[in-house]
């Protein structure tokens, strides 16, 4: 399926992030030296037929490139896996349960992946993170620059015991992963651990399993790697990645995020209006529910 | 043995005669050698008002000064005679490109830079660097990818590609001589009969075509684009007040923005205030008669 020299990025994502996934992809794209090495592999959830046909336009625009999808609601493995997984837990939905099992979804032909958040814009060629040297560590990202309050909670003492204030601390957002070392790890074994010990529902989504996991495990890269909530003073230092991990995202309306101009025409001007448009409907929708399911008249009958 | 003197050159209309004042006085007093200063004012004409205030440097801080008026210079008039006037090619856009023939022969290096800018760090540094043989040195544009490849990233992929490595003119050390070998006159001419100019944006992307792979790159300090307060901790040696944000403003929201109103002195800005708003009230009349 894939060649020695293929370059293999994963992405997760449900419909409602369909064109920020697109963007990700195509700025990938225009800043690869390596296009024809790109196999992205899409885990994607209730993705309308309509929405992934969108997404073919990156490899009619970069010829080489391959998709690999994997509909994980759709998927028999993966209901299986998550049969297995008994236990309840508020925070994990399907994408935090998917990037879990990376190594159990995908190919074994994969043994190194790029994992990237869909709200992230590459500006320099992906594959410079992909010929990274780990130095025999499992994974290699970038330490969190908000991490304190990740990692300690309200008032610093909210998850006290689990890290301490002066530790190394990634953010999941992108990841270069060694697969076999994530295999090996069998995180989904570690979480239940982490159920059993009470220290699950203390934990943040599956960036606190990874870095306790981990914990002593891995390299930590450039920041430009990944330039957390990415503000227009940030342009000049020339990040690599800018992810919009804060509340402002490139694609609202007035973002104020870095490149947010940029980000438009990554995203191409067509996919950001219909993307607008798709949010507004949707906000329309789910406020109709709301108005009819919570009315007098409704409830009565 | 004479120290060599520091040739600084700005290209402005009558409407940047204030920033054009600031930017000199910061570079004065920023210099550790300003007696070594010589300022090339290439504008399209200014009243002798103006003109005495822009020279009151030479008196503040012993400097010279170098007046090039465009309306009358023949080379110059011959150039842009030949070339589309309107935006975004105005015509005092053309003069960068026209930089070596405008200057006296005596200047082997040159440092051109906006007037929408404001210099911290000592001017010689750019003077006295080693060009390696390049005919400029310059910071590369961070807004590069926008500008050069257009709508969607696509509309001019045939010009330039996403690695391209494209310079921000704001401000560029010359070597005057091989700058001029390049013949930008004659490329830009060339430019606009196949077509090409229409699809630029301003002289900037002529002199990135036309330097392509042969400028050295410098500290991003040395030409901060859009600066924001968030970068004074950065300690910039040369702040680029791009975009909309602008230190003549009263709320501009940039960085420094203090420190530039001092630079350009309280009375210049205030003045220059006046002058911009007078300007815009008068405006809507000057259109209605046929003037604006």
């Amino acid at each position: 399926m894939t060649s020695d020299t293929a370059i293999h990025i994963a992405l997760t994502f449900d419909d409602g992030f369909w064109a920020p996934a697109f963007a990700t992809m195509r700025s990938i794209a225009l800043s690869s030296r390596r296009r024809g090495d790109l196999n992205f592999h899409l885990l994607h959830k209730h993705l309308s037929p309509a929405h992934r046909a969108e997404l073919d336009a990156i490899p009619q625009e970069f010829p080489g490139i391959t998709l690999h999808d994997y509909p994980i609601a759709e998927a028999q493995s993966f209901s299986d896996i998550k049969r297995g997984f008994v236990f309840k837990w508020r925070r994990l939905n399907d994408m935090v349960l998917a990037r879990l099992i990376f190594d159990r979804l995908l190919p074994p032909t994969v043994t190194r992946l790029i994992y990237l958040d869909c709200d992230v814009m590459v500006r320099y060629p992906i594959e410079a993170l992909w010929e990274t040297d780990l130095g025999g560590r499992a994974l290699g990202g970038v330490i969190d620059p908000n991490r304190q309050k990740v990692m300690l909670g309200r008032d610093f003492r909210e998850k006290r015991g689990i890290f301490s204030f002066d530790e190394p601390y990634m953010n999941g957002g992108v990841l270069l992963i060694d697969l076999k070392r994530w295999a090996a790890a069998d995180l989904m074994a570690r979480t239940a651990e982490f159920r059993e010990t009470g220290l699950l529902d203390r934990l943040y989504y599956d960036q606190d399993i990874i870095n306790l996991v981990f914990r002593d495990d891995w390299l930590p890269l450039d920041p430009l790697w990944n330039l957390t909530n990415a503000l227009p003073a940030h342009e000049v230092l020339e990040p690599f990645i800018v992810h919009y991990s804060g509340d402002r995202k490139p694609w609202s309306i007035i973002p104020g995020t870095a490149f947010f101009g940029n980000y438009r025409h990554v995203m191409t001007n067509e996919k950001y209006y219909a993307y607008m448009r798709f949010r507004w409907l949707r906000r329309f929708k789910a406020l109709g529910r709301r108005l009819i399911f919570r009315s007098p008249r409704v409830r009565q009958a | 043995m004479r120290p060599i003197p520091l040739h600084v050159a700005l290209t402005f209309d009558e409407n940047y005669w204030a920033p054009a004042y600031a930017v000199m006085r910061s570079i004065c007093l920023a210099s550790r050698r300003p007696a070594d200063l010589v300022f090339h004012l290439i504008h399209t004409g200014l009243d002798a008002r103006r003109r005495d205030q822009l020279d009151a440097i030479a008196t503040e801080f012993s400097v010279a000064t170098h007046h090039t008026d465009l309306t009358t210079h023949p080379a110059y008039r011959a150039f842009v005679d030949e070339l589309p006037i309107g935006k975004p090619f105005t015509p005092i856009i053309y003069a960068r490109l026209l930089l070596d023939r405008l200057l006296p022969p005596d200047v082997e290096r040159v440092i051109y830079i906006d007037s929408d800018t404001f210099v911290r760090g000592p001017i010689e540094y750019l003077a006295e660097l080693d060009l390696a043989g390049k005919p400029i040195a310059a910071v590369l544009d961070p807004g590069r990818h926008k500008l050069m490849l257009g709508r969607d990233f696509r509309q001019n992929g045939d010009l330039f590609d996403f690695h391209f490595a494209y310079f921000n003119s704001g401000m560029m050390v010359i070597d005057r001589k091989v700058f001029g070998i390049a013949d930008l006159p004659g490329q830009t001419r060339r430019m606009y009969e196949s077509g090409l100019l229409a699809r630029l944006q301003y002289d900037q992307a002529v002199l990135n075509l036309v330097f392509k792979d042969n400028w050295l790159p410098l500290d991003f300090r040395w030409n901060l684009i859009c600066p924001l307060p968030a970068h004074e901790v950065l300690e910039p040696q040369l702040l680029h007040y791009t975009g909309h944000r602008k230190p003549w403003n009263l709320l501009s929201g940039v960085a420094f923005s203090s420190a530039y109103r001092h630079t350009m002195t309280n009375a210049v800005f205030y003045e220059f205030w006046r002058e911009r708003m007078r300007r815009r009230l008068l405006h809507p009349f000057a259109r209605l008669i046929g003037r604006g």
